[in-house]
Formats: structure tokens, sequence, C-alpha cells
């Protein structure tokens, strides 16, 4: 049976979930804990002995390092280190899909306080400003009005991280109170969900659930459907949690595309399921 | 103490584990709700769960 690679910062109810699944599938697996060994460049054993690997670290950092360990040692990856890149960096991710002529919302890119400044006033009020790396809706700032774009901006630009130096201002969509996720693996979509704004949610403009936002299952129409299928074979066969944004006339646009998507709270009873398909997806990616 | 019984190293409550528990597996404390992780199950040690990072996310 194949050897599948789990690579993980933590074991999360995901991938312990993805463990069970694999276990039950008779699949040899090797859990990679991303911090708890150094990894050799020069062949590292505990990747290139590897018949696939699931990049499944909290991290993106380290998840996009040992990816490129593991394919450089031949060993199939999911996702591609190069899928990981663009979808890491909503940057990149952005740019990717204009250039593939997805519709995903407006963005301007801007290195500076003074450039980012002139961004969100050629964007207009409101706008928001992400950064280009991180997940959770962390540091996703609504900008009503140009006393919060110098907040916001200022406070960046005194920040040490070299991402806080990007400035990412993204057209506001004056979405219904909600967003969808579509978690995709390989050519099936194993669920959709509406992610709503709650009584519980710590932002009243931030969907994701770790802020509280509440699942509700949801079929797609046949538009969002082929617009789901589109994006995620533009990034490759792999496993993606493609989120749509509605604009007040109705029609969708991508906003992000996640490269190791959770799926513990928004799958619900369906994790189990989630996760068999996951195993089954890798298992038929393995080294023959 | 039980022997599958943890003690929070935050607020020292205590927590019995369920038989199926593994190492590296993450729980809540349920008096603070710290993030702690199953260091390893013999002996049985506990510890906080990695900190979240900048880059950390799905």
């Amino acid at each position: 049976m194949a050897k599948l690679g789990l690579v993980c910062t933590m074991l999360t109810p995901e991938n312990m979930a993805i463990k069970k699944a694999a276990e039950a599938a008779g699949a040899q697996l090797s859990i990679i804990r991303d911090e708890q060994a150094p990894f050799s460049l020069h062949g590292e054993p505990s990747l290139s002995n590897l018949d696939v690997i699931l990049a499944r670290s909290s991290s993106f950092t380290r998840s996009l390092y040992l990816s490129r360990l593991a394919e450089y040692a031949g060993v199939p990856t999911i996702n591609s280190s190069s899928a990981q890149s663009l979808c890491g960096d909503k940057a990149l991710t952005s740019a990717f899909l204009m250039q593939k002529n997805i519709p995903t919302p407006k963005v301007l890119l801007a290195f500076s306080p003074s450039s980012a400044l002139q961004a969100v006033e050629q964007m207009g009020y409101p706008c928001v400003i992400k950064p280009p790396v991180g997940s959770w809706g962390r540091m996703v700032c609504k900008i009503s009005d140009k006393h919060a774009a110098e907040a916001v901006v200022g406070l960046k630009d005194s920040l040490g991280h070299y991402t806080d130096k990007v400035y990412y201002v993204q057209e506001y969509v004056d979405k219904p109170q909600r967003d969808i996720r579509v978690f995709v693996v390989g050519d099936e979509v194993a669920f959709s969900i509406y992610r709503k704004i709650s009584e519980t949610s710590s932002s009243s403009f931030i969907t994701n659930l770790n802020h509280g936002g509440a699942a509700e299952e949801f079929s797609m129409t046949d538009e969002m459907a082929e617009l789901v299928h589109r994006t995620a074979s533009c990034f490759g066969a792999g496993i993606y949690g493609v989120d749509l944004i509605e604009y007040p006339d109705g029609h969708a646009a991508v906003l992000e595309v996640n490269h190791a998507p959770e799926f513990s709270k928004s799958a619900g009873e369906k994790a189990g399921q989630v996760a068999e398909k996951i195993v089954k997806f890798a298992l038929a990616k393995a080294k023959k | 103490m039980n022997a599958n019984q943890i003690e929070c190293p935050d607020c020292g409550g205590h927590k019995a584990l369920a038989p199926q528990t593994e190492v590296g597996q993450l729980l809540s404390c349920a008096d603070c709700g710290a993030r702690l992780e199953v260091l390893s199950l013999i002996p049985m040690q506990i510890g906080h769960a990695p900190q979240i990072e900048e880059d950390f996310g799905e």
C-alpha cells in the first residue's frame, strides 16, 4: 500500500480525521511534524521515502519549503508547491485570477504608506486592506474614510514584518452578510456552505468561522459551480477551499483560494467523509 | 491524579483524557480555555499548543 505522508504543524481536528481515514484505507501513514526535527536539503529521508505527501502545515512558510523539498525528491505533493505559493499570497492569487479571466474583486498593490493612501483614494470608500499573507480574517480592515485609511496604513508601517509593508487594497463588495466556501477535492465538490455573519460573530463584516461566523449548507447555482471548477483547474488538480463573494446584483466572484482548507467546523457531520475523499485523492496521486 | 488525567499548565485544572487520545492531539482546558497539546502518553505530558504565527492559516 502507498506510503502517505501527512505534513502538519499540529494534529488539528482535520489532521486527526485524515489520519483516521488513511488508517481505514490501509495506507502506510507517516505524520511529519514540521517543527519537531531538522530537515536535510540533501535528500531528506522522512520525505523522499514517501509515495505522496499531503501538505497540511498550519504555517504557509513551512509548508512551502517542505513541499518543494518533497517535489525535488520526486514525491508528489498535494497541493503542489506552485499552487501553494499562489494561494498563500493574496496578491499573487488576485493577479493569477485576473490573468486567467476569473472574476475577482479589483485590487491595487502598494509598497509605501504614501502610495497605499493613493491606492485607497483611487479605489474609493469603503475599501478593504488585507495582509497579503495570513488567514482567518486576521488584520482584514474595512476602510470607511480617510481617517481610517491613515490609521491602518500608519499601523501597518509601524509593524516589523516585511509583508506588513505590502499594502493590498481591495474593492469592497457589499455582500449579503455572507460569503460562500466551496471545498473542492480534485474534480469533486465535497461540500459548499454559506458563511454567515451571526449574532456571535466578532465582526460585522468578516464572515470567517474563526470570527464566529455560522456555517449553513447550500447548493451552488450552475454558474457558481462552473466558476469553482474553472478556478480549481487553473491552480492544478488539488484540494482547495474556494471562497466566493456575491455582488448586490447576484453575480459571484472568487475572493480567495485556500490551499490547506479546514473543514472540521465547516463540514460538520460530513467531516469524516471529506477526510476520506482527501485520502482517496492523495492515494490516487501516489508514485506507482 | 489518575494516570489518564492531565493538569492544565495554566490554571491547574484537571481533565481526564479519552482512551483514544494520541500524541500531538490538541485539547482545550475546560476550566480556562488554554490550548493544549498532548506531548507524551507514557509518561503523560501536556504542554501549550504551538503559538499561532503570522503565516498560520488555511
